[in-house]
């Protein structure tokens, strides 16, 4: 996790949040966690294409809120998600 | 172990509880999407009475921890689900009905911006109005059900 972070430029918190949303497929083996390179490989692909939009997950709606989908997420201040959901240059906690 | 890390390791924690929270919410939404008419439309309002209090709790610890709601864009008209929405002749007091009606709005006002603060009021707002529905619907049933054992 820490290789991605450091390959990337964001902070460990934003691999972790990926992690956690399902967006990058991870192993956990006790503390470590496992990311397979061809997993980093599409992830580092979408990051310099700005990601596949038809593909990436929508961002929350009125209707999900009301409509019985989950979508209350915590973000840090200055970490913003982009409109397609994506973790921006700092990333989204969850 | 360095602050950094606690601090982490706290903010971790609030996140699962945030997206537990939104779970049970979630929970409690499709519940009364998926209702059938009036049969047990006391429990649904308790359900989402509680499932709107564990919102609050969560997100007050969200914003002790200066994390933020992720805003939902264009959410100030929304509506709840069709059993709870005016004009479908749901059943309890007015001006209960009133309250809940404005906390709806209050929510859907708060969940368009990110302050997490603000989004907790208002769930706790919706939590108190629900509760109240909850308690009165019940009442009523309860009086309904020792009515007709009576007449039986």
């Amino acid at each position: 996790m820490a290789e991605v972070a450091e390959t990337l430029k964001l902070n460990q918190q934003t691999v972790r949040n990926w992690i956690d949303q399902g967006l990058l497929p991870a192993l956990r083996v006790g503390r470590r966690v496992r990311i397979k390179r061809s997993d980093f490989e599409r992830i580092l692909e979408q990051g310099y294409s700005g990601g596949d939009q038809a593909s990436a997950p929508a961002g929350p709606s009125a209707e999900d809120f009301w409509g019985g989908e989950p979508v209350g997420r915590a973000e840090q201040p200055g970490q913003v998600a982009s409109p397609n959901g994506h973790a921006g240059s700092e990333g989204v906690a969850q | 172990m360095s602050f950094g890390d606690d601090l982490d390791r706290e903010r971790a924690q609030i996140m699962r509880a945030v997206r537990r929270a939104s779970e049970s919410w979630a929970e409690a939404m499709r519940v009364h999407r998926m209702a059938p008419p009036d049969a047990g439309f006391g429990a649904r309002l308790r359900q989402l009475a509680q499932a709107a209090e564990t919102e609050q709790i969560a997100w007050e610890h969200a914003h002790g921890a200066g994390l933020l709601w992720r805003p939902v864009p264009g959410a100030e008209g929304a509506e709840p689900p069709y059993e709870l929405r005016p004009g479908t002749g749901r059943r309890g007091p007015a001006p209960l009905w009133e309250r809940f009606d404005a906390a709806v709005a209050a929510l859907n006002r708060a969940i368009t911006g990110s302050d997490s603060a603000v989004v907790a009021d208002a769930f706790g707002d919706l939590a108190e109005a629900a509760g109240a529905l909850a308690d009165a619907v019940e009442r009523d049933d309860a009086v309904t059900v020792s009515a007709v054992r009576r007449a039986s």
